[in-house]
């Protein structure tokens, strides 16, 4: 089987999974030749390393995000489905990151804003929070209003990069 | 009661500890828990251990929560707003009516620090498990307990109150007392705690945007506006005493808490005792602790937070009049529950003498044994400035083991949602020295499993790594200091290309299917879940030898 991956750097990966008798491999990269993979119990993934070492991996999956916990860390990744543009909006920066209100909105539509620059600022859970420019760019649109409740994932303002 | 009693073989301590509460003339056998999650939980555990029946107030959003479940019985605060419910004073006094409670324990957040609902749950003729409205008051309101701090002779920062609450006015109030204070300085909410409505200024031009955003933060979390303005002292340490007082005329300190690793002002990590404090300096700060508490006829469990400086010179910060999150690391180096002394004192009774016996003669504290290190496990991305986060908590594994302690409310399967604190559990351990301790940590931070949520877990593992950290060089500025453009996750492209194919196998195996919705199937083989070729399944071995 053939996945699209979106590996933590955002890089999006092809990556070829073949399975015989049970026990699963990833030969699309030289560098993972020599490990299998195998079903633990619940959450677990055993990782069969060449030298005969077996490791376990926790794997949960929520909506198209894999959660992995390996060696101690946890990282994600996303799954890109055929057909899905595989672009978000949330990697922007500029979707709320959580419900919450719009407390203010420090700049105005036509603005050249500057990377780093604070665009609006949003109260949740109880806390302020900040939304700032992810790059140099004119403000194209603002979606909200000073008051206004936005919830988890919505667009925020919309910006034009700049070179 | 009677099965705890019978537990004991000998008519021994645990005889005499509990029968406080089995006299007829006890003032209370059943408490109402005045707040939610993982406080809850703590609570109801010592009241079990001490043979008291508990009873949980919830709204309806945590109906299903793990403080609900554990609690003898449980009473639903209607509504959805936190006045309505968790801040409701007169529905949780009612409730406890209704209940039979005789006594109500406030937790910390919420109503603990409330001297006037501590006035009218003393009102409505129960047992208030806390210190009086009186001492609530005179350290609850940041202004007054510094003058009350000055007269009892405990030093205090450089500081100026702002009294005004009309806007223009008290910023220009707080713009002339930044001038008397002098920069840096820490601007923060009078009414609160928590880091809310706190901001540093480190030059004059950023004071007024600060002071709108704390005053505006102040009136958000506390409906009161009121700032003070303090010298923010670079490079010194947050360090607490953990005080104790009964109406028997015991006041008594716990040794200190170090809390200096913090983000967005509020704490992450917690240890005891501190790399910074010696026996003398430890017996001079447990002397101001004691008398602020006296100043005040404190009386339960209380902390005295003080600022720690370069130079060795500690200021007063502020008295919290309730039980703390951290408590649990001054249990473990004290081998005391503080939980339960508060309910004793709380019922009248003096503080153990089984501690009492464990204090040096001519000191005013405990020894304390080993070193204790807490981490507040939250629900946020460190990657994100710490922004919270939500999710469910898909797979949840806590670490265990000799010396490992978890304090949470919630459970696999549990949602962390944006309705309260993103706390998700305290992360404790003790062992016989800082660096045993460090590496005890370093260990159970490892086995830590949560997937479906961020979590601040990877963060941690860096910062217990740290070797400023691990020398115990820990000022409070040391997150901005060492992660200054803050911290990210650092993979190589190995790892990156791992992560993606460890995910693309579990797809290509299916893990995520067992979890999923309704067509979720349980371990077994009736449930098919069980892939074939699982070499490590003995049925499966079998099904395969005899087909």
């Amino acid at each position: 089987m053939e996945y699209n991956i979106r590996g933590p750097d955002g890089e999006l990966r092809e990556l070829v999974v073949q399975s015989k008798d049970g026990i699963f491999s990833c030969k699309a990269l030289s560098e993972f030749e020599e490990i299998n993979f195998n079903k633990g119990t619940d959450s677990q993934l055993l990782i069969f390393s060449g030298d005969g070492k077996c490791e376990k991996a926790h794997c949960a999956k929520v909506g198209d995000t894999w959660w992995i916990h390996y060696a101690g860390r946890v990282i994600k990744t996303d799954i890109i489905e055929p057909g899905s543009s595989g672009e978000d909006d949330a990697e922007s920066g500029l979707s709320a990151p959580m419900p919450g209100t719009i407390l203010e909105v420090l700049v105005e539509i036509g603005d050249k804003v500057s990377s780093g620059q604070s665009l609006l600022i949003m109260e949740a859970m109880k806390m302020e929070h900040r939304i700032t420019a992810p790059f140099d760019a004119i403000v194209d649109e603002i979606h909200f209003s000073v008051g206004d409740r936005c919830d988890q994932g919505s667009s925020l303002i919309s910006l034009n990069q700049t070179e | 009661m009677y099965l705890l009693k019978s537990i004991d073989d000998g008519g021994g301590k645990l005889d005499k500890f509990i029968e406080n509460f089995s006299h007829s003339d006890s003032p209370f056998t059943s408490v109402l828990i005045a707040n939610r999650g993982e406080i809850a939980c703590r609570i109801i555990r010592a009241c079990r251990e001490l043979g008291l029946s508990s009873v949980a107030v919830y709204a309806e959003n945590d109906a299903t929560s793990l403080f609900v479940e554990m609690a003898d019985s449980a009473i639903l605060l209607p509504g959805e707003q936190l006045a309505e419910t968790y801040l409701n004073a007169e529905a949780i006094i009612a409730a406890a009516h209704a209940s039979g409670a005789g006594a109500i324990h406030p937790g910390f957040g919420f109503l603990s620090e409330r001297a006037d609902f501590a006035q009218a749950v003393t009102s409505a003729g129960l047992v208030w498990v806390g210190p009086s409205p009186h001492a609530i008051t005179s350290m609850g309101d940041k202004m007054t307990a510094r003058i009350a701090m000055r007269a009892a002779g405990v030093p205090v920062i450089p500081g100026e109150e702002i009294e005004e609450t009309d806007e223009q006015a008290s910023l220009l109030a707080i713009q002339a007392a930044s001038e008397v204070v002098g920069y840096p300085l820490l601007l923060k909410a009078s009414a609160g705690g928590g880091g809310k409505g706190m901001r540093a200024v480190e030059h004059p031009e950023d004071l007024l945007e600060a002071a709108k955003g704390a005053r505006r933060e102040a009136i958000t979390a506390f409906g009161d506006g009121r700032v003070y303005v303090e010298r923010l002292l670079t490079g010194s340490r947050h360090i607490e005493i953990q005080v104790l007082a009964d109406r028997h005329g015991n006041t008594i300190h716990l040794g200190e808490r170090e809390c200096s690793i913090q983000r967005r002002h509020q704490k992450v990590l917690e240890e005891s005792p501190s790399s910074a404090v010696d026996a003398e300096l430890r017996e001079h700060m447990g002397k101001a602790a004691v008398a602020a508490a006296e100043a005040v006829d404190y009386e339960g469990a209380g902390t005295v937070e003080f600022l720690l400086s370069q130079s060795g010179e500690f200021f007063f910060l502020e008295m919290n009049t309730r039980i703390q999150v951290e408590h649990p690391i001054t249990e473990l180096v004290t081998g005391t529950d503080l939980v339960q002394q508060q309910l004793l004192i709380a019922a009248g009774n003096p503080i153990s003498e089984s501690i009492m016996q464990r204090i040096p003669s001519g000191k005013t504290g405990l020894r304390m044994q080993g070193h204790a290190i807490e981490v507040r496990v939250y629900a946020e991305n460190p990657a994100a400035g710490f922004l919270p986060a939500i999710g469910p908590l898909q797979v949840f594994i806590a670490p265990e083991g000799p010396g490992v302690r978890l304090d949470t409310g919630v459970r696999q399967g549990d949602n962390i949602t944006p309705n309260y604190d993103p706390m998700i559990a305290k992360l404790v351990v003790h062992a016989p020295d800082r660096d045993s301790a460090i590496r005890r940590m370093r260990v159970a931070l490892h086995d830590f499993v949560i997937l479906g949520c961020t979590t601040n877990i990877n963060f941690l593992s860096d910062l217990l790594s740290h070797h400023e950290f691990v020398a115990g060089n820990t000022p409070t500025n040391f997150i901005d200091l060492h992660w200054a453009e803050g911290w990210s996750e650092e993979l190589g492209e190995k790892e990156n290309l791992f992560f993606s194919v460890v995910s693309a196998v579990a797809e290509s195996v299916g893990i995520h299917r067992k979890y999923t919705g309704s067509s979720a199937i349980g371990d077994g083989l009736a449930g098919g879940s069980i892939v074939r070729g699982d070499t490590f399944n003995p049925f499966l071995s079998i099904n395969r030898r005899f087909p």
